[in-house]
This record gives C-alpha cells, structure tokens and sequence, in this order.
C-alpha cells in the first residue's frame, strides 16, 4: 500500500509559460525556482480501488520544462 | 510541476494522515482533485484551518459548494443536488402529471438527491413518496415493492452501482414501468446494466458531462484527440475504454488551466483566486456545450448535463445540455 513508484512519462510542463521564471518568492509554499508541488490522494487500494485511475493521469507537456508526476501506491 | 498523490485506501483516518503529510511534509502548494467524500469530508477541516487551496474535489457531494463554510475548497464535476434537480426539472416537462418516487442510500450521497427535487418542486415535494436503503443493506428489493405500491409512475434512483443493478432489475421483473432515471454514478455498463441486464434496463434515463471513449462519435473528436494521445503514450497498456481515465484528464486540465492563469504568482492566495474566478473554460473532454465557470460565490464550477438514455446496448446523448438551478 505504502509502495512507492514513478509514473515515469507524465513529464512536461504544458502550463508554465516561462518555467525559469514561475516564482514569485522564496517563502511561496510548494514553489521553489524550479517546482511547484502539488498533492493529491486516491483510493489505490481497498475496495474503492476500482477508481484510482482518475487520479493517475496527469498529462503530458512539451515544452522542456519540468513536471515530475509520483504516485505512491500505484498499482 | 511535482505531483505527488498518496494511497488513502478510502480511508478517512488514512486521508488525514497523507494529507497532513502532503502539507507538513511535502509542502504541496495546493491540492487537487483528491478522490471521495469520505475522504474529502475527512480532511476538509484540516485543509481550510491550513489555508491550502483544495482544488476540484473528487467527488459530487454539493457541500463542497459551500465557499461559506469551506473558502479554501472547491468542487468540480456536477453536483449531485444539480443532477438531481436537471432530473426534476425533466419528470415535470415529460410527464407533468407523474407522481415521483425516489429510491436513495441514506448518507450524503442519496440525501443530495432528496435535496435536488425539492429545490424543484418545493411545496409539491410532500407528494413524493420516497424509500432509503443503507449500503449494508443486501437488496433494495423491498423498497421497490414498497415504491411501486405508491402508484408512482416515476422514479429517481440514487444508489451505487451494487444497488442501481438490483432496482433496475427488480423494477423490470415487478413489471413496473416508471419514467426511470438513473444517478450518474451508476451507469458502467460493467458494473450497472449488465448485472441488471441489459435488456431490463432499456429506457432508463441518465446523464453525462464527460465524453464517453466507448462512444462511436467521439472516435474523431478533437477533443478527445489530447487524451487520447496521452493514454496511447504513457499508458499503452491502461483500458482506454475506462471513463474514470477521462475523468481524472478532465479533471487534471482544469487544475492546469487555474496554473496558467496564476501567471507568475503561485501563492496559495492566488491559486484559490484564480480558481474561483473561471469564466467559460473548456477542456475537451467535456461534452459540447458545457463550460467551466466559477466565482467567489460560485464553488460549483461544472453545472450542466445532457441526459441520455440506455438503448439496452449503450448510452445514448439526447436533448440539449442543461443546467441545475443556482441554489
């Protein structure tokens, strides 16, 4: 349940006009120069299971910058 | 962007626990489309007392409409008071004399839809003759006799797909033939109508606001086109014919549309800002016609359906898109 994998692929950065440039100042929470956290949870296990793949997917972006998408508990 | 999402198990207690550890220890700016009531109810409280932005809730109960109670929470995909009302508003222009009977699980989920007809009728809603069911229930067959009796010729079934499989058969093998619609939680075909059968629910009547993969129309569909690529690339061997694969897509693209519109400004306030500040957003996989919108006094951001009824092989869309009252 506590397993921790990579969705390997759901990289990119569709929404972030100017990646470089996204922070507004250090103290912003979940911001760094290069990252913006953000965190969700989903039944990967029990009996709701059946609708964790709505919270797999995260799309896909192309233009260089960074999004780095971790599912703890996937299946 | 780093998203992290954790197993809750739908698990309230486990909710609380990750979502403190997404905010204590991560140190997420916001959160997005966390998946359940249950597990949203559970950490509600925490997240606002926190003031982190609870984006686009996983889930269809209308509480978290409430910007009142709830300024750092907001919903997403129709509500289900909204489906229900659009649900009302249809019996009383088909059958304007019916007498309407509701079938629904006694929790949040079925008392949204209690709520939903009564925006609706109001006054008349004494005449509904109603029937709950707990979820540890093992059938509903009781409550159908009980509902059939009433003399009801319409019927609004708010139940889990466990459930809505038992009504939907119960009703056909009874010989009862209501106007019958159907929440839209439960029309999986899977999970619904072929445990049901799919013959005995043929003119059951639900509803939709996402494209439907299975669906012949929208195998051209531009806007389908973006998930359809994202799935083919980084999940080659995920069942594209899943709907909930749809869902979180849709879902995901308007947490991203509320990132574009941060512009620069990434602050926790100004995520929130900008997701109650949505005016017409489209994200392709939501049927034509239907708009994302929100305001500070706006937490419903989706608000408008199109029925469609079940043909004994598919969904079928019909009539126009339409919209639940703004209560």
């Amino acid at each position: 349940m506590r397993r921790r994998s990579l969705l390997t692929g759901f990289v990119a950065a569709q929404f972030v006009p100017a990646a470089p440039y996204i922070v507004r100042a250090p103290e912003t929470p979940g911001v760094t120069s290069s990252e913006i956290r953000i965190g969700s949870i989903a039944a990967y296990s029990g009996p709701a299971s059946r609708i964790a793949p709505s919270a797999a997917l995260i799309p896909p972006h192309s233009n260089g910058s960074t999004i780095r998408a971790v599912s703890v508990g996937a299946r | 962007m780093n998203f992290i999402s954790y197993d809750d198990a739908y698990s309230p207690p486990k909710a609380v626990e990750q979502v403190r550890r997404l905010i204590e220890q991560d140190v997420v700016a916001c959160l997005s489309n966390t998946l359940g009531t249950p597990s949203n109810s559970a950490i509600v409280k925490y997240v606002n007392q926190k003031k982190v932005p609870h984006l686009f809730v996983g889930s269809g109960a209308d509480k978290w409409g409430d910007y009142k109670e709830h300024p750092w929470t907001i919903g997403w995909q129709p509500s289900y008071r909204t489906e229900s009302q659009i649900y009302a508003q249809y019996i009383l222009k088909a059958k304007p004399e019916a007498k309407i009977a509701i079938l629904y699980q006694n929790d949040d989920f079925g008392k949204d839809y209690l709520a939903g007809v009564k925006d609706v009728l109001k006054d008349r809603f004494d005449k509904v003759v109603t029937a709950s069911y707990e979820v540890t229930d093992p059938t509903v067959d009781s409550q159908a006799i009980t509902l059939q009796n009433s003399g009801a010729d319409a019927l609004i079934s708010a139940a889990t797909p466990k459930f809505a499989a038992q009504i939907i058969r119960k009703v056909a093998d009874m010989n009862w033939k209501p106007l019958h619609l159907l929440t839209n939680v439960s029309t999986s075909v899977g999970a619904v109508m072929e445990p049901a059968g799919v013959e005995r629910g043929i003119g059951v009547i639900s509803s939709a606001y996402l494209k439907d993969p299975t669906d012949p129309q929208w195998k051209s569909d531009a806007g389908l086109q973006h998930w359809r690529e994202i799935m083919k690339k980084y999940l080659p061997d995920a069942d594209i014919s899943d709907s909930f694969y749809v869902y979180g897509y849709a879902a995901t693209m308007t947490t991203i549309h509320t990132l574009r519109a941060c512009g620069t400004d990434f602050s926790r306030e100004n995520l929130m800002r900008q997701a109650t500040n949505m005016k017409d957003a489209e994200v392709g996989a939501l049927l034509p016609g239907i708009r994302i919108n929100s305001s500070p006094t706006n937490y419903h951001p989706i608000r408008q359906v199109q029925l469609m009824r079940w043909t004994g092989k598919t969904w079928e869309l019909f009539g126009d898109v339409l919209s639940g009252s703004a209560v």
